[in-house]
């Protein structure tokens, strides 16, 4: 029973109650520390139950506290019988049950997961646990309730959920053709074009074969990626048509007509053509053009690098005919820049000093969650001493079971063999009784026999009669035995003595306070 | 002669274009326009107060072979009228058909050029991916591996074929990186 008041001890002592470091069993623990032992595990389990944990002078309240106190553990769902006596006079026993009852409720301790670093897989882990735990809690539904896979139940708030897979079908798309150019009010929409969009084009929703493939061919056609895909196209076919008229130079008005006929080009790409396949030629082309488009942009570079140069290098030496004032004013500024370098650094230090203070709090904040945490570490390792005590308990309980299944294969065996040899002994008197007493009549001395055979019987039969109220006895013996320990754990005596020590006080209390209401009414 | 027959009938077909108004040409050209693109037969119940059952028939033929004929070659708008003017059909008629026509005309491109790509035995039509996240299997309560379903949908010859394929992580890598390889070379 040591094992169990450690464990008990302890998670008291983790919750808060002050438990002094002498008490190292339930037997030694007084009735204030009953009291508040249960009230802090009352309050932990149930928020709102407003238990106060001193245990108070005068009797009447004390009273009033012990009976709360069970009515608390009632509605906690305790089951055993309880009431104002097991927490006013304790017994070992029952103390130890409604205390294990208490820890096993206790609300498991959430790990403070909000300080820490919250990765995704975290969250994802989270996601799940509360998907699945959401999901369990729905009441079942028959198949034929979930035809569209979507549900609105839960609790409040109520919401979307999906459930069952019976309408999930392929992702099929087709291509869907919309009206285009609607939006620029400038290009003007040929007449047959028009008399197509109002009369002939069928709507979106008729298009695709099946009316479920309407929501995935809407997605695709308005989907990023080939958009992107169709820009990047064209930017390299673009390229290279230009890189191709700067490699061939062709003089400035042809110049000007194949740029018309590259941005005619794009202006038909984004209605929507399909980009023409490359063919061998192009891919061949795209090779040479690669090594030409660096040499433009290395070049390009170059040139910006020697702007930067010339200007620099223009403006001073626009500033040398008036040289002595160009000096001071130059100095005036590099002054005024440096004075503005000071006045920063000086922000900045004020800025820095707090922000310092803020990263050395944190970082203590960390050195120690992280020491709690090792602390928590090592009190888990009595859990591996429990567990293995605990197997060690159960082997041994499995072992006595063994023992009285044997023991109890003998008590049959033995019972067997009473009946047997008894029933025996009843033949064989009977046998030897009835030849005794057909000779009886004629010999005297058949008779003295059949006597002494008569009393034999009867002083047999008294001396077993004895030997199995022995026995009975010695049974009870041991019972009564067992029923004064337990009684004497009770400690009914002690009790009774504290009850009527307290009815006294009671009673007195009455006494005054009548005397009190009755000097008030005067 | 098979030539000349075919010839015949095409011509004939054509001209029973006379027998419909404009509003009901307008009609049969965007149906077999649609039917170009889809390759979906007509219904006859929609037309059919118009042709019997075998006009019908030479009907579709004809003006498909036709239509198609008009795209696949690129003729702007006076060659057609030209083409059609040879049937021996009204002006409006004309006018009709090629109201219709010229609007859809790179859409019809379009889906010439796809049917034209298909000719290879199997052609991925399309795929559709998804990611999947393994919780447990009956060995092992907690396994959280990511995996991909694949799926394709197979033209081959005509018949929808749905391959799909699961890879994990791993295995993805590797499709990806010898995709791009593949595209690098060629």
């Amino acid at each position: 029973m040591e094992e169990v008041d450690n464990i008990i001890i302890h998670t008291f002592k983790q919750i808060g109650c002050d438990i002094p470091e002498e008490v190292s069993s339930l037997k030694e623990f007084t009735t204030a520390l009953i009291v508040s032992a249960t009230s802090k595990c009352l309050r932990m389990i149930k928020e709102d139950l407003q238990i106060p944990s001193v245990l108070p002078a005068s009797m009447s309240s004390r009273f009033r506290l012990g009976t709360t106190l069970a009515t608390a553990c009632r509605e906690v769902g305790y089951r055993g019988e309880i009431g104002y006596q097991t927490f006013l006079y304790s017994n070992e026993a029952e103390i130890r049950k409604l205390f294990m009852f208490l820890v096993e409720n206790l609300p498991k301790e959430s790990s403070e997961s909000a300080s820490e670093p919250l990765g995704s897989s975290v969250m994802l882990n989270r996601r799940i646990s509360s998907e699945l735990s959401k999901r369990l809690s729905r009441p079942w539904t028959p198949s034929f309730l979930k035809k569209n896979n979507i549900g609105w139940t839960g609790g409040r708030p109520q919401t979307w959920h999906r459930e069952g897979a019976r309408s999930v079908r392929r992702f099929c798309t087709c291509t869907l053709r919309i009206p285009e150019g609607l939006g620029d009010l400038t290009r003007k929409i040929p007449k047959d074009v028009k008399a197509y969009y109002n009369n002939s084009m069928p709507f979106i929703t008729s298009q695709p074969h099946c009316y479920q493939d309407i929501a995935p061919s809407v997605l695709e056609e308005n989907s990023e990626y080939l958009a992107q895909k169709r820009e990047r196209l064209e930017k390299k076919i673009k390229q290279h048509l230009q890189s191709e008229l700067q490699r061939t130079n062709v003089n400035a008005a042809k110049n000007i007509d194949l740029s018309d006929v590259v941005s005619s080009l794009s202006d038909s790409f984004s209605q929507g053509a399909a980009p023409s396949k490359g063919s061998r030629f192009t891919r061949t082309e795209q090779l040479q053009f690669a090594q030409t488009t660096e040499q433009i942009s290395s070049q390009k570079s170059k040139n910006a690098e020697q702007e930067e140069i010339y200007k620099v290098k223009k403006r001073s030496v626009d500033l040398l005919p008036d040289a002595q004032n160009n000096i001071s004013k130059l100095q005036s500024v590099v002054d005024s820049s440096a004075q503005r370098l000071v006045i920063l650094a000086q922000q900045w230090e004020s800025h820095r000093v707090p922000l310092i203070d803020q990263y050395r709090e944190l970082k203590q904040l960390n050195a120690n969650r992280v020491v709690v945490e090792y602390e928590t570490m090592r009190k888990d390792v009595n859990r591996s001493a429990y567990t293995s005590r605990i197997l060690e308990i159960v082997g041994n309980i499995e072992k006595q079971r063994e023992e009285i299944k044997k023991i109890l294969i003998d008590t049959k065996a033995v019972q067997k063999e009473i009946n047997q040899l008894s029933g025996k002994l009843d033949r064989t008197f009977s046998v030897t009784d009835e030849l005794i007493f057909r000779d009886a009549r004629k010999d005297e001395s058949c008779r003295k026999a059949y006597k002494y055979l008569a009393s034999l019987h009867q002083n047999c039969k008294d001396l077993i009669s004895s030997v199995e109220e022995t026995g009975l006895i010695l049974r009870e013996i041991r019972d009564l035995e067992d029923q004064i320990e337990m009684e004497s754990q009770k400690n009914t005596a002690t009790n009774l003595e504290r009850i009527t020590a307290d009815y006294k006080q009671i009673k007195d209390e009455n006494n005054a306070l009548t005397k009190k209401l009755k000097a008030a009414t005067k | 002669m098979a030539d000349g027959a075919i010839e015949d009938n095409h011509r004939k077909g054509l001209r029973l274009l006379k027998k419909c108004s404009k509003i009901e040409a307008e009609k049969v050209t965007h149906a077999l326009l649609d039917s170009i693109c889809s390759g979906k037969t007509l219904r006859y119940e929609i037309f059919g107060k118009l042709w019997t059952i075998e006009e019908w028939k030479l009907f579709q033929e004809a003006g498909k072979e036709e239509l198609m004929q008009f795209i696949a070659k690129g003729l702007s708008k006076e060659q057609i009228t030209t083409e059609l003017e040879r049937h021996s059909l009204s002006a409006e008629l004309n006018q009709a058909v090629l109201d219709c026509l010229w609007p859809r005309r790179e859409e019809m491109k379009q889906s010439l050029v796809q049917s034209t790509a298909m000719v290879s035995n199997a052609y991925l039509k399309d795929f559709d991916w998804k990611v999947k996240m393994i919780m447990a299997s009956d060995r092992l309560a907690s396994i959280r591996e990511p995996t991909l379903t694949l799926d394709f949908n197979i033209d081959e010859h005509g018949e929808e074929k749905h391959i799909s394929v699961e890879l994990t992580s791993d295995e993805l890598k590797n499709l990806i990186s010898s995709l791009e390889s593949a595209n690098k070379e060629y």
